[in-house]
């Protein structure tokens, strides 16, 4: 083990995300199979899905307590440590986040006006709604809190920032491959690279949250 | 500012090279989370479901055309649908009403060019008189159908003419496995794979795991993909199991206090300041 503090914090770090891209690769590949052999849900699986990559950056921050539950605990007991612990985002985060979600949906728009898409978008059943937004939203928030929170603040000191974007943003395109294919790959990098863009601007994973869950809950229209 | 600027900027190019690079036509799916419920099969093998579910629609006559058109079974994703603009189709005058039916079907025939997957969907639509009712070439009319193995990519959609399958021009939507074909008649229509069914055609039970009757091959040699349904679905398991695994270890890794690692001065373990005891905010 290094004595230097610094180099110390380095290798703990390279560590640290070594273990959260293995997590996170054998997540993708459990819910690949269960889509695949069609195990369970869908629906049920993406929640779970999203909930586990929760838990993951959950578990490397070494905080108990999710942070959305954490800001809803009643104020006792360690609820109340908690609570200390996480911040509200704050309003301009949201606005960017809120503005990058609108520029993704505008750029989907545009590449399928481009590609000259069919008139109408697939029909899905209305009544599935709410739960598929739930588990949308929920993933969207996962893969921010895991690559965009931890993975690139775990990286960031090794590799730099710029490193860890394109390492993070890398891990966000080839996350993707079982389930749309190795044709996605340019797009989600570069979405990727955005939505690091969003999480540098707004200083927390809560603007590429807001962001990426705006951009996944526009596809239920178009 | 400038890295989060640059990375936008970086971000946002890149991503519309990839956009043009992808093609697709259903670009906004970045991450969605689909409800595909398992493929339901005509005439299903062991194991898999069946009764796929049929739909019908009555199209109002507007302005001396048709309404829209958008009709899908009742599955979540649809197995098979139809998109028609308003005004859309070639109607005679007189007729009142239009009758959209989509049902699954027994194959009248096999492809040559490959094997069906999945069932194949009559997509009828007929006037007061019963009588087929064309789309107009401009309306860009649409059919689309799902195919059973949701990682297929690429697939072509076909229609049989009466006599022969004939292969039109099929995109893929991108999402569940779903393929996109802009019609000017309807009819029977299939998705159909390169290569020979490894398992029974009749029934469109084709790229099933499960199924267990035997057929003959059509076509050429069936490709690495087109490997018996079982052991790719044992082997998907397994793969399942062993990353589950993964992940169970590294979470458990993280759990455990790392040895060696302890909070720096004025820090928590869970990453919050501690306030001096004299109550004053460090500065």
């Amino acid at each position: 083990v290094p004595k230097d503090p610094a180099r110390r914090r380095t290798r703990r770090d390279l560590v640290r995300a070594g273990g959260l891209g293995l997590a996170l690769a054998g997540l993708v590949a459990a819910r690949a199979a269960a889509i695949r052999v069609g195990v369970g849900d869908p629906i049920a699986s993406g929640l779970l899905f999203g909930l586990a990559l929760l838990a993951l950056a959950a578990l490397d921050r070494r905080q108990p307590w999710p942070a959305l539950w954490a800001r809803l605990a009643v104020r006792t007991g360690p609820a109340v440590r908690a609570r200390a612990a996480v911040r509200a985002p704050s309003r301009r985060a949201v606005g960017i986040g809120v503005a990058g979600g609108l520029a993704l949906v505008a750029l989907a728009l545009l590449g399928r006006a481009v590609a000259g898409a069919p008139v109408l978008p697939p029909v899905f059943r209305a009544d599935l709604f709410p739960t598929w937004a739930l588990a949308t939203v929920v993933v969207a928030t996962g893969e921010e809190a895991a690559l965009r929170g931890r993975l690139l603040r775990r990286l960031a000191g090794p590799l730099g920032l710029a490193g860890a974007v394109l390492v993070t943003s890398a891990a966000f395109a080839l996350m993707h491959v079982p389930f749309y294919g190795w044709r996605v790959v340019p797009l989600d990098l570069g979405v990727g690279v955005f939505l690091a863009g969003l999480r540098i601007a707004g200083r927390g994973i809560a603007a590429p949250a807001i962001a990426h869950a705006i951009a996944d809950l526009a596809t239920w229209w178009l | 500012v400038n890295a989060a600027r640059r990375a936008l900027v970086a971000g946002a190019a890149l991503a519309v090279i990839g956009l043009a690079i992808a093609g697709r036509p259903y670009a906004p799916l970045y991450d969605g989370v689909i409800s595909a419920e398992p493929y339901k099969y005509l005439d299903p093998g062991p194991g898999q479901p069946g009764q796929p579910p049929t739909a019908t629609a009555t199209i109002k006559i507007v302005d001396g055309g048709s309404d829209l058109i958008a009709v899908a079974t009742g599955e979540s994703v649809p197995q098979a649908q139809i998109f028609v603009i308003p005004g859309g189709l070639a109607i005679v005058p007189g007729t009142t009403r239009i009758d959209v039916s989509i049902a699954a079907v027994e194959p009248r025939g096999q492809p040559t060019d490959g094997h069906i997957a999945g069932n194949v969907y009559a997509i009828n639509v007929t006037n007061d008189a019963g009588l087929p009712i064309a789309a107009k070439a401009d309306a860009q009319a649409t059919v689309e159908l799902r195919a059973p193995d949701q990682s297929t990519q690429t697939a072509t959609i076909e229609r049989f003419d009466g006599t022969s399958w004939q292969p039109l021009p099929t995109t893929a939507a991108g999402l569940a496995a779903l393929f996109t074909a802009v019609v000017t008649q309807f009819g029977e229509f299939a998705i159909v794979l390169p290569g020979g069914a490894a398992t029974p055609a009749a029934s469109g039970a084709v790229e099933s795991p499960g199924a267990s009757q035997a057929v003959p091959s059509i076509g050429p040699a069936p490709s690495a993909a087109a490997s018996p349904p079982e052991d790719r679905g044992t082997l998907t398991l397994i793969l399942g199991g062993a990353a589950g695994l993964v992940v169970l270890l590294v979470a458990a890794l993280a759990l455990l206090p790392s040895r060696g690692t302890r909070p720096p001065p004025g820090r928590s373990a869970g990453g919050t300041r501690r306030r001096p005891k004299d109550g004053r905010r460090r500065p």
